[in-house]
């Protein structure tokens, strides 16, 4: 019987949670025009979430290359197939770790740091004080962050894709014996096909994309948390752990669904 | 005028608001008093729209809160000022910053100010609550008195009809409150505002009160001038004059006493 109540009120509070965020994220999306109009707010939380985060994922996106070509060069090399040690890192980089892992990151600095923010300001009645202002909370505290991630989440994994690629390449160069030019080359050329207007390789066009994606769904879980913490300084740790916790599942749920979408 | 006019709440199987009429005539100030934990920031928050009741009206100046769209509150909080018990600074914000929030995010066209004259407003109001000194502090770096000021501030800057305030003594010594309870009556004398304002502070109640209304259960259970409720004969209303323990809701419910 507790159980069974448990699991009922475990469904309503995800189902609510659920439709907060969609609600919020949609309601953010229908003000979008204004958010560019807070120039100053937006540069604030683009410094937040792209500066700050950077050196993280600069350094976790090296040792991801180095790691992918380590590990799979050693297996290649057994195979006498080491020369597509580059083909590998550029796809898997580019389409998969590079927006999972930078994604990730994100969760754990940006989207953590969102929800707990959010939730003191809900908490210490921040939030209740900014609406009987007559200031529209989303406008003022939510667009920002979410415009900022959108935007940020793309730039940060483009460069943790060529940081990883660099990485991956003194593994080759190093142990596999494989000059860097030949390297740099096959990872260029095995970013096949292209992605329509955008000029873009697909492979490198779907991990962006993925990336405005997960940016987006780091930014409106970690918003929408924030402001339902409830209950003083333990509302705000639920809030954050919650943030993290569905941003993770999110992040591979859609990953999965992107990448069934364009490499069925 | 402020009409709250048979209002229920309930949060979950806790039953806060019964049946809860309250009628605030203009340029007045009433006090809600009663002990903590009872309903009275509960009171409060319906009338600006920040929670709705279960069923009931509340209507301010003549336009109905309980059942207004989120743009129609958002203009109607315009007239309302709300000082919050803990101040609720943003944080991340100068003191004069906090205060010229709210002009700064006017969205009509009409409110709109220029810098200069957002900052002459600034400087006019924090001197007002004197925090002029104060302006490019940050709200941890002030005392929890300052920050009440510095909130009243920005509750003064838009000129409200209607000041709402939520414990403005809670947690201050008594030169503090007694600063605050000036400064209630002098805004109240200089702008002729009508005010609410909830506390469990009796000395403050009959300080800056016109109208002291005592709530137990739910209700208010007396309401008089200061003169009326110091003379009450009223055992409730006395009990919590004279620091005498008053049963809760729970604690009555569970005795199987009645609700008044």
């Amino acid at each position: 019987m507790e159980l069974l109540r448990f699991t009922g009120q475990f469904l309503r509070q995800s189902i609510t949670g659920a439709g907060f965020t969609v609600q919020l994220l949609l309601s953010t999306l229908a003000r979008l025009p204004r958010g560019f109009l807070r120039g100053r707010m937006l540069l604030d939380q683009m410094y937040t979430c792209g500066i700050k985060p950077l050196p993280v994922v600069v350094v976790v996106g090296v040792f991801t290359g180095i790691i992918l070509a380590y590990q799979t060069g050693l297996e290649l090399d057994r195979f006498g197939q080491r020369e597509k040690i580059a083909d590998i890192i550029g796809i898997v980089l580019c389409r998969e770790m590079g927006p999972f892992i930078t994604a990730i990151i994100l969760t754990a600095s940006v989207g953590a740091a969102m929800a707990a923010e959010l939730g003191t300001m809900k908490v210490s009645e921040e939030i209740d004080a900014i609406e009987c202002m007559s200031i529209d909370p989303i406008e003022f505290l939510v667009m920002p962050r979410i415009l900022a991630l959108a935007m940020l989440a793309p730039i940060l994994t483009f460069i943790g894709d060529v940081v990883g690629v660099i990485g991956g390449g003194f593994i080759s160069e190093s142990q596999l014996q494989i000059p860097w030019n030949l390297y740099i080359r096959s990872v260029v050329d095995s970013l096949s096909g292209s992605a329509g207007a955008t000029g873009l390789p697909k492979d490198l066009f779907v991990g962006l994309l993925k990336a405005v994606v997960f940016g987006l769904t780091i930014a409106a879980v970690g918003c929408s948390s924030g402001l339902r913490a409830q209950g003083g300084a333990l509302g705000v740790g639920r809030a954050t752990r919650r943030a993290v916790v569905v941003s993770f599942i999110l992040i591979i749920v859609f990953g999965y669904i992107l990448t069934w979408f364009f490499y069925p | 005028m402020i009409q709250l006019e048979n209002i229920n709440k309930a949060f979950g199987s806790r039953r806060v608001l019964i049946n809860y009429d309250l009628e605030v005539k203009e340029g007045e100030t009433f006090v809600i008093m009663g002990p903590s934990g009872i309903g009275k920031s509960v009171t409060l928050k319906h009338m600006v729209g920040l929670l709705r009741p279960d069923s009931g009206t509340v209507v301010i100046n003549g336009h109905e809160v309980s059942t207004a769209s989120r743009s129609e509150l958002l203009r109607m909080r315009r007239e309302i000022g709300y000082l919050f018990q803990s101040g609720a600074l943003l944080n991340w914000m100068s003191v004069g910053d906090n205060v010229a929030l709210p002009l700064r995010e006017s969205r009509e066209r009409r409110h709109r100010l220029k810098a200069d004259e957002i900052e002459r407003r600034v400087i006019e109001e924090l001197a007002t609550v004197n925090m002029a000194s104060e302006r490019d502090k940050f709200p941890a770096e002030i005392s929890g008195g300052m920050r009440k000021r510095a909130a009243l501030a920005r509750v003064l800057v838009t000129g409200p009809k209607i000041i709402l305030y939520d414990e403005p003594t809670a947690g201050l010594d008594p030169r503090m409150s007694s600063t605050i309870s000036n400064l209630i009556t002098s805004v109240q004398s200089r702008f002729g505002v009508t005010s609410v304002v909830v506390t469990h502070d009796l000395s403050h109640a009959y300080e800056v009160g016109d109208r002291i209304g005592m709530m137990h259960l739910g209700r208010l259970i007396e309401i008089g001038t200061p003169e009326e409720i110091r003379r009450t004969r009223n055992p409730v209303v006395r009990d919590f004059i004279e620091g005498r323990p008053i049963l809760s809701m729970d604690e009555e419910t569970q005795l199987g006493m009645h609700l008044p």
